[in-house]
């Protein structure tokens, strides 16, 4: 009886937090299909009419929604195809090759993971603006491959350390050379650590304020969320319904990735955690 | 994740001595090879930075000329006590982690002992932690903005003498942001709480029972000591979090305001330098700030590298 009764309370508590974990979530999805109007005249109730998309459309219209999506997305592509392709050699050295300077370099690459984005923007604006770059995509994406390569290449060699070495000498026997053995034997075998290295990324960059507000101020080349930090920096109380849509543009990308990604995402963040 | 021993290199330990001489130095070169891109970019845009922005924290830099100023900076941050001052916002987020901690602890061990549909809790409690700062902290700015959801909630319950003007004041200012980081952090820790305790033995956990100890008591003799390293992750890279990683969140939200009481260093730094163009004060801020963090990572390294082996 007293179990029962401390188990009704314990999953009353706990569904109260799901509850406020969830509502400013469905709060948001709620305002922005509400009238100006109608959202101060009641902002808890539902909607009147679930499908009334006239914010989405004002937002397309007068935020040229498309087109910072699209500079997110251009950004987010190059910077991943960038990092990868910069992290997955240099971590297979670090993990199956012997050099001298080995730990020296790996102890640099941690150490590196440490490093606040404060601690070198100054100079990176400096570096970009002076070589032309300032206020473009191209500032933003060398900063996000930059500040996410010692954290993937950290990941990376760890996960290629437990790659069974005797699958590359296999192929090194078989005549492989060094571009046919990456190809055919490293990348396909360490497709699930550069998935959740994309995943981290990916997040990280779709998210981020600070490089974007920084680089791209207010130009036509800002991404989603500097966009709408911009937005919500200078946010006038008749543009809240309007608001809530732009909110939920930006986060639907990773709210999607999470649901279909969960158990990868889930796996990765235990790795450091767990042990 | 351990290395077997001989396969580290490519060459079998019998070859004769000059060939392995050989196939070693050929292996040193690929590597070198193959390691010279990423490095070349982490060094013009991680590396310099970093030396650039500790050897102009001693200088007056407008981004153009630089004149030597010594520890100026510094002293400035330091004169009258300021540093604190300075700090004050990263501090009050520190002192809310514990808070945090035990929400999660507690909601992880309830939900692992007693709720058998914990991942479905666990998938909801996480949504939150997925979103940007950015859209957590302009969500916040809407809830409660004095005609928003949470002051019609308190008037609707009759409780409409606590009504307020949530950014106005200091106080409360900090309570919306604090109670913004705990809605994004509970996902965090009881997703790698539950994990951790997935790993005990049950047979220990089972042993305490018998053993008659109360719930807290086990909480805190049997499951926490258990659970160390799922502790330390959690703590330390929530206190790297609030020492680097609120300008997002206080951009948004406050704006650093009321009167700029709100301010995280981080912002302070952004404010220096891109907006009074003083970049010798922001860079010194720049380096304190920096090496708080490397103190708190090299223990999180510490912890990373019984999972990353060497």
């Amino acid at each position: 009886m007293g179990q029962r009764l401390v188990r009704v309370v314990v999953v009353g508590l706990l569904s109260l937090l799901a509850l406020l974990a969830v509502y400013p979530i469905l709060f948001m999805a709620i305002g922005s299909v509400k009238g100006t109007f109608e959202f101060f005249d009641s902002p808890l109730a539902l909607p009147r009419n679930w499908f009334n998309f006239e914010n989405y459309r004002a937002l397309a219209s007068r935020f040229d929604l498309i087109r910072l999506l699209g500079n997110t997305g251009v950004y987010a592509g190059v910077a991943l195809a960038l990092s990868l392709l910069l992290a997955l050699p240099i971590s297979y050295a670090l993990a199956k090759l012997s050099f001298p300077g080995r730990r020296i370099l790996f102890g640099l690459v941690v150490g590196s993971m440490g490093i606040p984005t404060i601690a070198i923007l100054i100079p990176d604006y400096l570096f970009f603006v002076g070589a032309g770059f300032g206020g473009t995509g191209v500032s933003v994406i060398g900063v996000w491959t930059a500040r996410s390569l010692p954290g993937t290449i950290f990941l990376l060699t760890a996960l290629l350390r437990a790659l069974p070495s005797e699958l590359i000498e296999a192929a090194k026997l078989d005549g492989a050379g060094y571009l046919k053995t990456m190809t055919s034997v490293v990348v396909p075998l360490s497709v699930p650590g550069l998935v959740t290295a994309s995943i981290f990324s990916l997040t990280a960059w779709w998210n981020d304020v600070l490089i974007p507000v920084v680089f791209l101020q207010e130009g036509s080349a800002q991404t989603i969320t500097g966009g709408v930090a911009t937005l919500g920096q200078r946010l006038a109380t008749q543009d809240f319904p309007l608001t809530m849509a732009g909110l939920l543009v930006a986060a639907a990308a990773p709210i999607l990735l999470y649901l279909l990604l969960q158990g990868y995402i889930r796996r990765g963040l235990v790795m450091g955690a767990v042990k | 994740m351990t290395t077997p021993l001989l396969s580290r290199s490519g060459a079998p330990a019998v070859k004769s001595g000059s060939r392995r001489r050989r196939l070693s130095r050929r292996e040193a070169v690929l590597a070198y090879a193959t390691a010279v891109p990423a490095v070349v970019v982490m060094a013009v845009l991680l590396w310099v930075p970093v030396v650039s922005t500790v050897a102009h924290s001693f200088t007056k830099w407008d981004g153009i000329t630089s004149t030597w100023t010594g520890l100026g900076n510094y002293a400035s941050a330091f004169a009258g006590g300021q540093l604190l001052q300075l700090f004050q916002t990263n501090l009050v987020f520190l002192a809310s982690i514990p808070g945090i901690f035990l929400i999660c602890i507690i909601t992880s061990v309830v939900l692992w002992e007693r709720v058998p549909g914990w991942r479905f809790f666990r998938s909801v409690y996480y949504l939150p932690t997925v979103l940007s700062s950015a859209v957590v902290g302009i969500l916040a700015k809407v809830l409660f903005s004095p005609q928003g959801a949470v002051n019609a909630l308190l008037g609707q319950v009759g409780l409409s003498g606590l009504e307020t003007d949530w950014f106005g004041h200091t106080g409360t200012a900090w309570a919306v942001l604090v109670g913004a980081f705990y809605w994004q952090t509970l996902g965090q820790g009881v997703l790698i709480f539950l994990a951790g305790l997935s790993a005990i033995p049950s047979e220990v956990v089972e042993a305490s029972q018998i053993d008659g100890a109360g719930w807290w008591r086990r909480l805190f003799q049997v499951i926490l000591p258990l659970l160390t390293p799922t502790v330390g992750y959690f703590l330390l890279t929530n206190v790297i979090f609030v020492l680097v990683d609120l300008f997002a969140l206080v951009y948004v939200t406050t704006g650093g305001g009321p009167g700029g009481s709100t301010t995280p260093i981080d912002f302070l730094v952004y404010q220096k330098a891109f907006q009074d163009g003083d970049l010798g004060s922001a860079s010194a801020l720049a380096v304190l700030l920096l090496v708080i963090t490397l103190v708190f990572s090299s223990l999180q390294i510490l912890i990373l590298r019984r999972v990353g082996g060497d």
